[in-house]
Formats: structure tokens, sequence, C-alpha cells
């Protein structure tokens, strides 16, 4: 256990949680309910590539229910073969990483008894409680002897070998290169009847599927690693006593509390670099201020910039100094202090938005040549990075990934929602958050690929068909035969750089250029280019259509969602209510409707149709100005008058007549494309510069706003704010009266350029 | 009727050494400087092709664009906003787009499989003299003689350029085809099996630097591969010009003979030619920045930079080809 000096102890003034809107929780908890204890004792066999255990686990019922039983995620036996869920799901890859013949990965649980002797294991069995394969063993049933009583233990006592994969899927091996994740025994989740609509109590232990990640209690890790001598470690959590070595080994000792998972790292080639989040020295005054007016503290407690004493910040403000190490690949060297600089912004900006970071200690992790599929991923207080030797500055790499990751510690970290079954909870908040972060730290990405004047974010031109059985030992990702791939303009094989893959196919005029894409504009891309309609958001890691409909709904559309929220209620107050939920819930485990309860209550209004159509729904919101005219009003054809001073106006004499008075007839149709129904703003801008903005409830199909007036109409748009970042289409937002081809001659002009680039490599061939 | 005259003019005299990469690669380009009203017609076939695979895109383009209050940005600049949405909105329409182009793509091939003879026989006459007149403004054929343009009216320069394609095209198409399997073995091999094996060697890597160097020298590898096999194919049809009637076999060997006889002036036309390429696209790229400010000036001025450019390839292309058959010239005058 951690040494009282080493305690975090999270003070927040009541007065100052008080001033905030609704009935927030008195303080940041200062722990978590402690379910769980790990002691684990492992020992790294490099040659064999498997890790040799011993787990103490005691276990806590916390529910009002007898327990009878135990179960267990077993998550390396995932990587076993090629019969597992896993694999049936992923097909042997996973973010673009493969599994390799030979490099299998399993956990065998050599003894498991009860502290007292009682075997426990002849009695086990697997369960597949989300699809029934019987290929499957990532979920172990052990029945008790004895149930469990409400408020009562049980510990128990394992050994076991781990086998680790060659990495493709976030945890294994790669030359002398370890990251060892999900590697012991785990117990899941008991969760009472009632809670998140269960309609009884039961485990929540799913399988690992292709597309999940992980769920467990909080409680505290007593973990000691031995691994040969010349290996650099570094794990959840910090080191508690001096590392001891004996012959041609060395044994660490580290521990963490109020945590639901612990991983580590070794690699003999890694550099170490430490370095603190001294709060003093990184504060920011003005985001200070702006918090404290979000939260309605006193502005007058937040110190200027330059100020020494820092006491008078208030504790629901004020950060906490960290530890952070990283571990750097040797040809990574120079980015050391990108990394630093990226990971004390995330610090400092996640704390101030949500609450401070409560551990003492952070862990980053870059992960060998070849084992890039280890990166991007967090455990608590550890997380995987990730960079590559070719990484312009102006670029958000390293910066976006190590931003991102360590962000996740207060959502999956602290918050700890269930991300086998609400991905969007995590994945999703955290994409929003880590966009947030990098626009206020380092301004707009600016991305690298050019043809012919139109940049791209590094993808192909084309998306080739998905090759849906690719080949299993070929690096390349596949995706069609090669006449199809010639056709679509990938010419070369792909590497393990994305950068050289984005260039290698492409044709003369395709260069690096530099242009500046904010994070928005990123996610909108991902989420449209994946099928938007394919799933709703809300939904289990492995229901969706396909990984890509995963990826888009729990990451983009998620962003993009509360993006729009701040557009609907104003950013100030998606503040406020990002900081009370996650105040409200650290260390809580809420759900979807935890998260809209919150919403309403702080926003003071019923937002349920919102998320009813946004996260339960697989809607589109679409609103596109479809007409504008504004015509002079001319005097028209026909009888007019009484008999004694009758006209008849012919059809002619009506077209020759000279415009009345200077009065413009104008007329707006916006229609409402989409299934998503949302209020909106239809702003019209006439020539004289005068801009009117009508509201719409935007519930009919369609609405037409008439306006007549000697003021001419020049434009109409919808949503002049741009505050609907999930709106499908925006250039349908504004439309002019005037038209004018030479924007799209242009740009026309400049593909038919490039296509001829392109015939002129057809016309070279032999 | 007065005699047909000889459409092929008579072979340049011996040589008395098989040039270098220089001289052969200047000698190129005055020949391809010569034809370059065909090189004029071929930028504009490419142009019509392009136009027609691409023209699917205009319509939604311009209904995205033409009514936008924002036109006259967009036409300045660059909006990923726009780019993002209409690039979702009409990913169909792109896909089309592609294998539009690939059918181009095919269609340019066989055509420029049946010009190629043509286009050699114009360049083996080396670069003629100024005529002092022009019967009529002809973009084919400048391989006929002064005298014979002075003479009684016979075949027009366009007949002569047809009927010399027409007579190599059936070899020509022969050695498309047998290219074919060469391209495909350069594929097999340097993109897939030499990335297994790539990839295999990498598991014994840790350094990125030297991954990234092995990667990209495959890449290369590749490009030269497949840029060997071309240059293969045009040095047989150089002889299939010289000496009508060479067999296949000879063809063949004609580029290593070459090689072996000068290796430096081989591989120097091929490393000038593609210096010369990339020279042209460094200059243009500022020139199209420079005009592509405005979107008038871009769809024109900018659009006829971006020929000029294409125009520019050509010309080092039909130059190499040049310098190549100014090679096979030297090394078949010296009796192998």
């Amino acid at each position: 256990m951690l040494a009282p000096s080493r305690k975090s102890i999270i003070v927040v003034a009541a007065a100052a949680l008080g001033s905030l809107a609704g009935p927030v929780r008195a303080a940041l908890p200062e722990r978590s309910d402690r379910v769980v204890a790990y002691a684990i004792e492992a020992t790294l066999d490099h040659p064999n590539r498997t890790v040799h255990g011993r787990e103490t686990l005691t276990w806590r019922n916390t529910t009002s229910e007898t327990v009878p039983d135990l179960q267990f995620h077993l998550y390396l036996n995932a990587f076993k073969n090629q019969e597992t869920t896993f694999f049936k799901e992923s097909k042997g890859r996973h973010r673009g990483f493969r599994a390799r013949d030979g490099g299998w990965g399993y956990i065998d649980l050599t003894s498991l008894a009860l502290d007292g002797g009682a075997d426990l294991l002849a009695a086990s069995e697997f369960i597949r409680p989300d699809d029934g394969n019987p290929g499957d063993e990532t979920v172990l049933r052990v029945p008790l002897p004895a149930p469990v009583p409400p408020g009562g233990e049980v510990r128990l006592k394992a050994a076991f070998e781990s086998h680790l994969p060659r990495v493709f899927a976030r945890t294994g091996y790669k030359g002398d290169f370890y990251l060892v994740g999900q590697w012991f025994p785990k117990v899941g989740v008991y969760e009472p009847a009632g809670l998140h609509g269960r309609e009884k109590s039961g485990w929540n232990c799913h399988q690992f599927h292709s597309s999940s990640e992980f769920f467990a209690d909080f409680g505290a890790y007593d973990v000691t690693i031995t691994v040969p001598a010349s290996f650099v470690i570094g794990a959840t959590g910090g080191a508690i006593e001096p590392p001891r070595t004996s012959g041609d080994t060395t044994t660490y000792h580290f521990a963490q509390e109020d945590v639901h998972d612990f991983a580590w790292t070794a690699d003999p080639d890694y550099i170490k670099v430490t370095r603190t989040f001294s709060y003093a020295a990184d504060r920011d005054a003005e985001e200070e201020a702006g918090m404290a007016r979000i939260a309605g503290l006193d502005l007058s407690q937040i110190p200027p910039q330059e100020a020494a004493d820092l006491s008078a910040v208030p504790a629901a403000i004020r950060l906490s100094d960290v530890d952070v190490t990283l571990l750097i690949q040797p040809e990574h060297r120079a980015q050391i202090d990108r990394h630093f600089r990226a990971v004390f912004n995330a610090i400092k900006y996640y704390g101030y938005w949500y609450g401070r970071y409560p551990y003492r200690t952070l862990t980053i992790v870059d992960p060998a040549y070849g084992a890039r599929g280890a990166g991007g991923m967090e455990y608590p207080t550890f997380i995987t990075a990730g960079t590559s030797f070719v990484a312009p500055a102006t670029r958000w790499s390293p910066e976006g990934v190590t931003i991102h990751e360590f962000g996740h510690q207060f959502w999956y970290g602290l918050v700890a929602t269930n991300e086998f079954e609400e991905a969007w909870l995590d994945e999703g908040f955290n994409t929003y958050s880590t966009g947030k972060v990098l626009e206020k730290a380092f301004g707009p990405n600016h991305e690298s690929m050019e043809i012919a004047g139109i940049p791209f974010l590094r993808m192909p031109l084309v998306e080739l068909p998905k090759d849906p059985d690719p080949p299993a030992d070929s690096p390349d990702r596949g995706g069609g035969d090669p006449l199809t791939r010639f056709l679509y303009l990938r010419w070369t094989g792909a590497s393990n750089d994305s950068l050289l893959n984005a260039i290698r196919d492409l044709p003369f005029l395709t260069f690096p250029a530099d242009v500046a894409i904010v994070d928005p504009l990123e996610r909108r891309r991902r989420f449209l280019r994946s099928g938007p309609t394919k799933d709703q958001l809300l939904r289990k890691a492995w229901e969706f259509l396909d990984e890509e409909s995963y990826a888009a709904n729990s990451y983009s559309k998620t962003a993009m969602t509360l993006r729009t929220l701040e557009g609907v209620l104003g950013s100030d107050l998606v503040a406020k209510i990002m900081r009370t939920y996650h105040e409200r819930y650290r260390f809580g485990h809420p759900s979807t409707d935890d998260f809209i309860a919150t919403v309403n209550e702080v926003a003071g209004r019923d937002l349920n149709s919102y998320f009813a159509q946004t996260v339960r729904g697989s809607g589109l919101f679409d609103i596109a100005v479809t007409s504008v005219s504004s015509e002079k009003k001319r005097p028209g054809a026909g009888v007019f008058g009484l008999p004694e001073s009758r006209r008849i106006v012919s059809f002619s004499e009506a077209r020759s007549a000279s415009a009345a008075t200077g009065i413009f007839e104008s007329e707006v149709i916006v229609r409402r494309l989409g299934d998503v129904i949302l209020p909106v703003q239809i702003e019209l801008l006439f020539a004289s510069g005068k801009r009117e903005v009508r509201d719409w409830d935007g519930r009919y199909r369609w609405i037409k706003v008439r306006e007549t007036g000697t003021d001419r109409l020049v434009s109409a748009r919808v949503d002049p704010n741009d505050a609907f970042v999930l709106d499908a289409s925006w250039p349908n937002n504004a439309r002019a009266v005037e038209s004018n081809p030479w924007p799209a001659l242009k740009w026309w002009t400049r593909f038919v350029t490039w296509a001829q680039q392109v015939l002129y490599f057809y016309s070279g061939i032999a | 009727m007065a005699d047909e005259p000889r459409t092929r003019p008579p072979a340049a005299p011996p040589a008395a050494a098989i040039p270098g990469a220089i001289p052969a690669l200047k000698w190129g380009l005055a020949s391809a400087w010569s034809a370059r009203r065909l090189l004029l017609v071929m930028t504009a076939c490419n142009l019509l092709l392009a136009a027609v695979a691409i023209f699917p895109l205009f319509g939604s383009m311009n209904a995205s664009l033409s009514h936008h209050p924002d036109a006259g940005r967009l036409g300045r600049e660059f909006d990923y906003r726009w780019w993002t949405d209409w690039a979702n909105d009409q990913a169909a329409a792109v896909t089309q787009s592609v294998a539009l182009l690939g059918a181009a793509g095919f269609i340019l091939v066989v055509v420029s499989a049946f010009f190629a003879g043509g286009l050699l026989e114009a360049l083996r006459t080396g670069p003629t003299p100024r005529l002092q007149f022009e019967p009529m403004p002809d973009p084919f054929y400048r391989g006929a003689t002064p005298e014979w343009r002075a003479a009684a009216p016979g075949p027009g320069s366009v007949q002569i350029f047809l009927r010399e394609s027409a007579r190599h095209f059936p070899i020509f198409l022969l050695l498309l085809l047998l290219s074919l399997p060469l391209y495909w073995a350069a594929q097999k091999i340097l993109n897939d099996a030499a990335l297994v094996g790539l990839d295999r060697l990498q598991e014994g890597i840790n350094d990125e630097r030297i991954g990234l160097l092995l990667t990209v020298l495959r890449a290369v590898a590749f490009a030269a591969a497949f840029h060997l096999v071309t240059v293969l194919i045009e040095y047989a049809r150089a002889r299939a010009v010289l000496e009508p009637g060479a067999s296949m076999l000879s063809l063949f060997t004609l580029p290593v003979a070459v090689f072996r006889a000068r290796p430096l002036a081989f591989l120097g036309v091929e490393a000038a030619a593609f210096l010369m390429q990339l020279a042209a696209m460094l200059a243009f790229i500022p020139v199209d920045r420079l005009l592509s400010r405005w979107p008038l000036v871009g769809a024109t001025a900018g659009f006829a930079a971006a020929q000029v450019f294409l125009f520019a390839r050509l010309l080092v292309r039909a130059g190499a080809q040049g310098a190549q058959i100014r090679l096979a010239q030297a090394w078949l005058a010296r009796g192998r």
C-alpha cells in the first residue's frame, strides 16, 4: 500500500462547489469504493515471452445481495487462436495492425483457490454471455463454495502463466519491447438489480470483442515485477521502494490505490525522462478566472499570473503537482519536449475543466518500432502514445495522441463508464475534450498532403473497396485485386509509415502542404465518410455494423454531438455541465441516463428529445437553403379596378412594364433534409448590409420565408453561427441569389489537371 | 503520278562512338522540339480524355459552389469544410470518375502505342532544319525531307504519319502485351513478396530510421523496376523502327547491349529526364500558386499554365525517347 506521505488528499471547499448551479456534490470524492484489492507478483520470462504470476485478490460485495460466484476476465485468451470472438470479429486485424502467425497469446490459470485452501479451479467453467461462441475463453465463471453475503469479502489466490502475443492489439511483445496489459485474471463488476436498468442482479463481465475496451471495479493494486536487469520498466502508479537487483534480474515494486487496472512495460532501449508538472509554474490564471466564473466562484480569489502566493486559489480549481515519466525510443529523443509540453497542457486544462488529476504519477510510453499496435491506449496513470521519426512540428503528432490518452484518465479512468456497453461516454467525451485542449494549447492542426492544390488529410483520394477477407500473412491492409488497386491509384505496397503510405502512390503535383485543420472538421470528415446512418450512437461495442461504424459513432459523432450541444446551450453552460458530471460521478460508473439527467438538471431544461435523436437515434441533421429569390415587384396582368375605372393589362404589357416603386419580393425556402429536428436560425442578408434573423423550430419539412421591401435580398443562411457541427452538409446551409460559375470552374480544372498527370503516367506504359 | 517518295528518310550516318547521356539527350530534345506540333496534339488528347473522365464532377461542383454566398472566397482559397462535405456527398461520383480515368488510361495506352510509331519515325531524323516555306500548318509528321516537301504534292504528312503508325502498330501492340507480364512480375516481386519479406525482416529491427530507410528503398526499387520495364520496351520499339523486321529477341536484347556498351549513358538519359520532369514541376508550382489566387485567372491562365507544364513533360519524355533512338542508332552503326 502507499506510504502516508504519498497519499493524495483532495479537499474542496464546500462553499466553492456550492455555488455551482444545481445540487452538486459538496466536494470532489477523495477516494473510490475500493471493491477489489490485488497483490500480484510477476516475473517476466523473456525468452519464452511469458509472465509468471501469483495473484491474491480480495473482492468485497458492496451490494445488498448474496453473490454465489465470481466471474473473471481472461482477456489474453482472445489472442489464443482464430476461433475466439475477438479474432472472428476482427479477422486478426486491429486498427490497421495484424496478428502474426506464431504470435499467439493466452493465459493459463494453473491454480485458483480460496485463501484457506479450497480449490476453485475444478468447478470453474468458461462462459460466453455475449455470443455463445464455444471457441472463446475470455470469461471464466468461478462458483464459490459459500456465497458472499452483502458487505462480505472473499479472498482468492491464483497462479497463472500469461503467454504474451506478438503485439498487434494493445498488449504483447516485439523484440525486446513489452507492453503488458490485460494480463492477469481480473474480476468483473457485480451489479445489483435496478442499476443502469438491470432487471436482475448479476455480473457485468463481457467477452473480449474486437471493438470493445474494458470495465472493472476500483480498488488497490500492489504489484512486484521482476524483469531482466537491463530492462527499463514503467507501470501504473509509482515505485514504493527502490528496485532490488539479484543476479541478472531486477525486481520493482509498484502500488496505486483508486484505480481499476494495472499495466506495465519493459524495454532495454527506453530513454527514461522524468519531469514534474508544477502547478505553480504552469498555471493559467486566465483559465482559472474563466472556470471560476462558470462555477460561480469569487473571481477575486484568483491571483494574477505572476503571483507567488497561490493559497487563495479555490480548491475546486487548484491543481496538484504530477511526476511525469516518459519512456521514449532513442530515435525519437528529439521529441521529448513535445511530449512533455503536450501532457502538461493536458494536465492543466483537463484539471481546470473537470477537476484536478488526483494521482501523483503518470507514465507515458512510446512503443518500439513495429509495435505501434500497443500505442494509443490508456490505463490508469499509464498511457501509451507513439510517434514517428518524421513528425513535423506543425502537426498534432505526437501531441494529439498524448493529450487524448491522458484525457482518458478523466473519463475511462476516473468516471469509469462501461466501455463495453456505452463506449461513447469515454471515447467520445474524450475526443471532444481532446479537441478543445488541442485548440487551446496548439491552435489548428496542419496536415500534410495536397493534390494539385487540393489538400486532404493523408487519406487516399478514393477509398479502396474493402477486402472482406484480407490475406492473413500480408502486411498490406488488403483491399481489392491488383487491377483494382492499380485503377484506384494504389500502385505500391503499404508500409509501416503512414506518411509514406499517403504519398507513395500519387502522381506528380502531389506534395506536402500546410493546411490548417481544426478538430471539429476532422471529426465531421471521419464521421461522414464512415456511413453515418449505419448505427445509432448508443450501442454495445460489438453490436455496431462494423468497426468503422463503432469508431465513427463512439468517437466522432459523440464529439460532434457535444459541440452541437454547445451551439444549443452555449459553451459556458456545457462547460458547467461537463464539470458537474465529472465531479458528481468521479469513481462512480455512471451511465448514459446519468449524463442526460445531469445535462437536464444543470441546463434547467428538458433535452431528452435532443439526446433521443442524436444518441439513441441514427438519423442525420441536415438543414438546407434550397431556394432564394428576390425580384422586383411588377404590375401583373388581368382586370383591375371597379367598373367605372376598370383597366385591363395584357401579359405583354405587364412584362414590359417598368419596375414599380423599387419594391422587391423576396422568398427563401429552407428544408429539413435530415430526420433530426432542432430549432435553427435563418439569417437573411440584404443589399444594404442589413441582416435579419428568423427562428424556425424545424419540425415540419420546410418553411418559406417571404419578405417584401425596398431592400434586395442577397443571400440566406441557416445556422449563421456554425453551431450545429452535426449538420451533415454545410455547403447547403447558405445560398445566394446571384450565381458565380468561376469557383466551380477553377476547382474542376484543378481536378482535370491532376487527372492529366495520371493519364500521362498511363500513356507512358510500354 | 509522281513516284511516291520514300516515307522513311535515310538513317543517320554511323557515329564514331556511342554518345554520352547529355549529347544524346540534347539530340533527343531537339528532335522532340521538331515534332512539337505532334506533342501538342498529344497534349490535347490527354486533356480531352481527362476532361471526359472528370466531367461528371462539374455539375455537382457547380451546384455546390455557384450560388454559395462565399463563392468569391471559395474560389480564391481552399475551404476544407466545403471539401469534406462535397467529397462525402459525391463519393459515388468521385469513384465513378476514377473508374472513368482508368478507362481513359487504358484508351490512352493503346492510342499511345499506335501513335508511337509515327512519333519515333519523326524523332529518328533528328532536329530538322527550319523550312523556308510551310505548305500548310500540319501538326503531324515532320520526317519528310525538304526536297520532298518542295516536290509535287504527294501524300499529306498526316497520311504519312498514320501510315507509319499503322505500320509499326502490330509489333508495338505485341510489345505492349509482352510488357504486361514484366510489369506483373515487378508487382509480385517488389510489392507483394518483398513486402512480406521486409515485414519479416523488420521484426528484428528496433530503430525506426532503419526500418523507414528499408521501406523507402523497397518503394523506390518498385518504381525503378516499373520504369525499367518501360525503358526496355522503349528501346525495343526504337529497334523496331530502326531495323524493321528485326527478330523479337533482338528487340529485347538491344537495351541490354546498349547498357553494357555505355551504362552511364543509358542510366544518365533516364536520370536526366526524370530530373528535368521534376524541374518542370518545381517551376510550375509557384506559377500555379500565383495564378490560383483568383478564380477566373485560375480557371483560365492557371489552366493554360498546367497545359504548358504537361507539354513540357511530354517534350522531356519524347526527348528521352529520342536519346534512346540516338544511342540505339549509334550502337547499331558500330556493328555491334
